[in-house]
């Protein structure tokens, strides 16, 4: 009677092994993809901060209203790739080449509503949608795709 | 052997019992605590019945107001600025206002008419104009507070001048009346107990003419040659320049001086100063608003010192969602 169990043991093992590799590598991949996720997001938070925090100083002398400066959007958009190089190694594309395909917008005049996120600003405000392509070998390992891509929004405004 | 039993002989003489839960046991009543005499409980302030203007209900307690002066009221018309407009012999001296609710209360303190001096003199913020004669306008005082956790707390006083004066010119007498000769011209006078100002002759002619008394605008921009802001935003940690520029008939006219009479900023180059321009920064994390307020007197004969007032609104970049 020991010796039947014995070998069902053995034998369940060896089925449920190739299972629970599976589940760990995904699991250790979804969390790793999530780190990354996290910083790139972190990384338009960031450019888009530092976009609003210069304003049209013409525009603030003629009404009082602090205003995005002309330059926002490129602003925004080469903070995006600075801070996304920390991240390049996960990356299955170059910072500059993400950050210049980046949805980036400055809305000068609030209220606004933002037809990309349905978010409304109730002041003048910089926002980023970006699609971060990740490397993810394990999930090719497991037949899913090698890479996967995040979406990141971020919006920022002087409040 | 001998040892273990030793040992074992001190371990349960030294053990104590478990403090086990018994399922059966009748718990018993918890014994009364001793009573403590205490002082009675002192009855609470009514609280305020004022409504809070920012409509927080967050659950936040809401601050329980002492005793609210009497008189006052939610402010819903704050002050921008004091003008004074000249329509022909008619020199007017007016207080305009911005519809807004600030959050703030407010109640009469004192009303002053043309002349009549007040306690209160010289404790407003903005100070209360003189006629041309020397003597204070009419207008109101209104005494400013806030509500704080402790109840009201009064901050500021405000002026708001209402006068008028007229200069008279001899009066035409009927028409039924013979027609009088032709008396010599006689200088306008100005009602009220005071002497006429600006009287000129003819006969003066070979003197300088008076001065006139036009409209002179005074406030606050933030370039040499910007236009006059009533309000305007400012970034936290940077420098922002506010020029007092005054204006007479849609002329610029220049600054003899001019002195900062509000708080001062977290950072202010001078509190006085004259052609060049109040320096100021906010570095500490931004209240609600500001409001910087100017004694301002332009290059004018006579010389007349203004009040220009500007509300900042100090922001700082944030996330939004």
């Amino acid at each position: 009677m020991i010796a039947n169990e014995s070998g069902s043991a053995a034998a369940t093992t060896m089925i449920l092994l190739p299972l629970l590799l599976v589940v760990l590598t995904g699991a250790l991949e979804l969390g790793a993809l999530r780190a990354v996720a996290y910083r790139a997001t972190a990384a338009a938070d960031l450019a888009t901060l530092v976009a609003i925090n210069d304003h049209d100083e013409v525009e603030q002398t003629r009404s009082g209203a602090l205003r995005p400066s002309a330059d926002a959007e490129q602003v925004a958009r080469a903070y995006f790739a600075m801070n996304l190089s920390s991240t390049a190694a996960a990356l299955a594309d170059s910072p500059g080449a993400i950050a210049a395909s980046a949805d980036i917008a400055v809305f000068r005049i609030a209220p606004a509503t933002d037809p990309a996120t349905g978010w409304t600003y109730a002041r003048p405000a910089v926002r980023i949608v970006a699609r971060v392509p990740v490397r993810t070998p394990a999930f090719r390992a497991l037949l899913l795709p090698a890479v996967t891509t995040v979406t990141v929004r971020a919006a920022s405004s002087a409040r | 052997m001998r040892r273990l039993l030793v040992a074992a002989a001190i371990w349960l003489a030294t053990s104590s019992p478990a403090a086990a839960w018994d399922p059966d046991a009748v718990p018993e009543p918890p014994e009364p605590e001793p009573p403590v005499v205490s002082a009675p409980e002192p009855t609470p302030e009514p609280p305020s019945t004022a409504p809070d203007p920012t409509g927080d209900d967050s659950g936040t307690p809401a601050p329980v107001a002492a005793a609210a002066p009497d008189g006052i009221y939610l402010v819903t018309d704050t002050y921008v600025k004091s003008v004074v407009t000249t329509n022909g012999d008619t020199t007017t001296y007016t207080t305009d206002t911005k519809h807004e609710t600030p959050g703030s209360y407010a109640r009469v303190i004192a009303v002053v008419t043309s002349g009549e001096t007040s306690t209160f003199d010289g404790s407003s913020f903005n100070g209360r104009a003189t006629l041309p004669n020397g003597t204070p306008v009419a207008g109101v005082y209104y005494e400013n507070y806030v509500l704080t956790s402790s109840g009201y707390v009064a901050v500021s006083i405000v002026f708001f001048q209402d006068d008028s004066i007229t200069r008279t010119t001899p009066r035409t007498p009927p028409s039924s009346a013979p027609e009088p000769p032709e008396v010599p011209y006689e200088p306008p006078t100005i009602t009220g107990p005071s002497e006429p100002i600006g009287s000129w002759s003819p006969d003066d002619r070979d003197r300088e003419p008076p001065p006139s008394i036009a409209r002179l605008d005074v406030g606050i921009a933030l370039a040499a040659d910007g236009p006059i802001l009533g309000a305007t935003e400012v970034l936290r940690g940077r420098e922002v320049r506010f020029w007092p520029r005054a204006f007479s008939g849609g002329d610029a006219v220049a600054i003899l001086s001019w002195r900062l009479v509000s708080q001062a900023p977290d950072y202010a180059s001078a509190m006085s100063g004259g052609a060049a321009p109040l320096v100021a920064e906010w570095r500490q994390m931004p209240r609600a608003s500001w409001t910087l307020v100017f004694e301002v007197t332009p290059d004018t004969r006579p010389a007349r010192t203004l009040i220009a007032t500007i509300n900042v609104a100090v922001r700082s970049p944030a996330l939004i969602n």
